[in-house]
């Protein structure tokens, strides 16, 4: 039988605000443990819980930039849960009335494939502490720095059906989250998240079979993994006549597999009520427009325009466009008067092929506009040849923001000699040598070509640009073609 | 509605809270009383009021983004009795 697989996410993103949902802690990453804490943010008796305005703001942004429709009367509930790492034993999230709901974006998977999915909703929520293991004893050490670090929970419709497909859409949402500038969206430092909910059925079926939930994906590898793993893992369940219990599993990245957790951690009654500590919030019309027109252009409107403005092909535009940090980048060093082909082609080529083999990020890449503006413009003047200019890069990754890259080739001696006059010099000096063999290329033996360009390359030590030295060649030969027929 | 020994216990349960086998009994009787005593307001109707999220009538009450000192690790870990390096030390949470 031939199964299709059915996928929905919950995807948790931290919003970069300076302090937390409900208190005036830091959310600063790291920190000593439990040394970001307040009465507040610990639940203490007594204490009033205040929401913070930038997380609203921050929410009622993201929620149109998903395409959502904003609830204008909000409210906040109460998930009761006993769990070391949430020393409130509650969570204050919003079940009932979500602030943004129906949204959708529209993703490219890697084979190019188009495809919109449909968000459910999107709340607010505070983030619970971290579990620290001892690896010795029976033991475990919370750490609550991150208990209220404010949380959006972007809910998708079960609309996926491959690994792939997850990843664009995690990568997208990624893209427009950064661009909103709202979160930084590391999942390697945990500040996007993603649950995956999954089911099979066989294909052209319509009802969803019983599904499982996948907790502890930190990467959109292991994320594909897991998903490839559970699909097969259920399939087989089901073919050998077992039925699926819904239930969480936890991903293991070291065994790759996923396994069920303890059925206590599975017994879930979160007995929720409407918070009663926070005020209902309402959200204005007025605030909606405004956040509306403030929206800043995404990575679709920057595509669509850099192969509109610059002619760049769709692929190239996309690979520049989807990050926001590559595409400040890009826009800058061509507002710097280089290139606009010969830095897309640049940035989104070799530049993304050495970031990936050194596993850098745009946002974590010394480069800087000035720098890279000077580097194309000396490639386009053809002082730094195509293939020399491919480690350059890579001297430029690992150097300081204010590497001067052409006092750089300066000094190692790699500029390209540019200048007609010494390479017409050379060639002279080479065509009068092997005058004799001038005639042999002119009568036809046309294997001799090389043999010029070699002899003026070494003339010039290698440092001529080839295309200047092509030319000069051909020139001169036609000369010579031209005198010995006047004969 | 009747509040039955397994839902006290239940609830007891999700709290966390330990009672004896009378005190389960007692609870579930008061329990009862408070929730058939309350009975009274399902007689109203209610069709076109909506539902009440928060007592008060504010709304809005927000904060300022600005950091501000968090308490001291020795002031949150007062009453916490197993402690470790600043922080608690409970039963291991993972297999």
């Amino acid at each position: 039988m031939k199964w299709e697989t059915v996928i929905g996410l919950e995807v948790h993103v931290e919003l970069n605000t300076k302090t937390k949902i409900f208190c005036s802690c830091t959310t600063a990453f790291g920190g000593s443990p439990n040394s970001h804490c307040c009465p507040i943010c610990t639940g203490q008796p007594g204490t009033l819980p205040k929401l913070n305005e930038k997380v609203l703001e921050s929410a009622v942004k993201t929620g149109i930039a998903l395409g959502c429709r904003i609830n204008k009367h909000n409210r906040f509930d109460r998930k009761n849960y006993f769990y070391p790492d949430l020393p409130k034993a509650y969570q204050i999230s919003q079940l009932y009335l979500p602030f943004a709901q129906d949204g959708c974006v529209e993703i490219t998977t890697r084979l190019g494939k188009k495809k919109a999915i449909r968000i459910h909703e999107i709340h607010m929520e505070e983030d619970a502490g971290k579990l620290v293991h001892s690896p010795f004893g029976d033991v475990t050490y919370p750490d609550w720095n991150r208990c209220g670090v404010p949380l959006l929970e972007i809910v998708s419709e079960p609309d996926f059906h491959s690994g792939e497909e997850v990843s664009a859409y995690l990568e997208k949402l990624k893209s427009v989250l950064t661009y909103l500038g709202v979160s930084d969206c590391k999942m390697e430092e945990g500040s996007m998240r993603a649950d995956v909910n999954l089911s099979v059925r066989p294909a052209g079926t319509e009802e969803y079979g019983v599904r499982t939930e996948m907790k502890n994906l930190n990467s959109l590898k292991s994320i594909e993994r897991a998903i490839d793993y559970e699909s097969s893992r259920q399939i087989e369940s089901l073919e050998e006549g077992k039925a699926i219990v819904q239930e969480t599993r936890r991903w293991d990245e070291n065994r790759g597999k996923t396994y069920a957790m303890r059925s206590k951690e599975n017994a879930q009654d979160y007995r929720y009520f409407p918070e009663p500590d926070i005020p209902p919030i309402s959200i204005s019309e007025e605030m909606i427009r405004e956040l509306t027109q403030a929206q800043p252009e995404m990575a679709d409107a920057k595509k669509a325009r850099y192969m509109e403005e610059y002619g760049l092909t769709e692929t190239t535009a996309g690979l520049i466009a989807e990050s926001k940090h590559f595409a400040k980048l890009y826009e800058e060093v061509v507002g710097l008067g280089a290139d606009s082909t010969e830095t897309a082609n640049w940035l989104g080529g070799h530049l993304r092929y050495l970031m990936g083999q050194k596993g850098l990020t745009p946002e974590g890449i010394s480069i800087r506009a000035h720098g890279f503006a000077k580097f194309i413009g000396l490639i386009t003047q053809g002082r730094l040849g195509r293939n020399m200019a491919k480690g350059i890069l890579e001297k430029m990754l690992e150097a300081e923001p204010d590497f001067d890259v052409e006092a750089y080739i300066k000094k190692e001696g790699l500029e390209l000699v540019c200048d007609s006059t010494q390479i017409e010099k050379a060639v002279a000096e080479v065509l009068e040598k092997y005058e004799q063999l001038a005639f042999d290329y002119l009568a036809g033996d046309e294997k001799l070509y090389g043999f010029f360009i070699g002899q003026c390359m070494e003339r010039l030590k290698g440092k001529a640009n080839p295309a200047t030295v092509n030319q000069l060649v051909k020139k001169a030969l036609g000369e010579i073609e031209k005198r010995t027929e006047g004969r | 509605m009747e509040i039955t020994k397994e839902m006290v216990s239940y609830t007891a349960g999700l709290s966390r809270i330990h009672l004896e086998e009378e005190e389960t009994e007692e609870m579930g009787k008061a329990l009862s009383e408070f929730l058939n005593y309350v009975e009274a307001l399902n007689q109203l109707n209610t069709e076109g009021v909506e539902p009440l999220a928060h007592i008060l009538l504010s709304e809005n009450v927000m904060r300022q983004d600005v950091v501000r000192q968090s308490s001291t690790v020795e002031e949150i870990m007062e009453n916490i009795d197993a402690k470790e390096d600043g922080m608690p030390v409970v039963p291991r949470t993972i297999d």
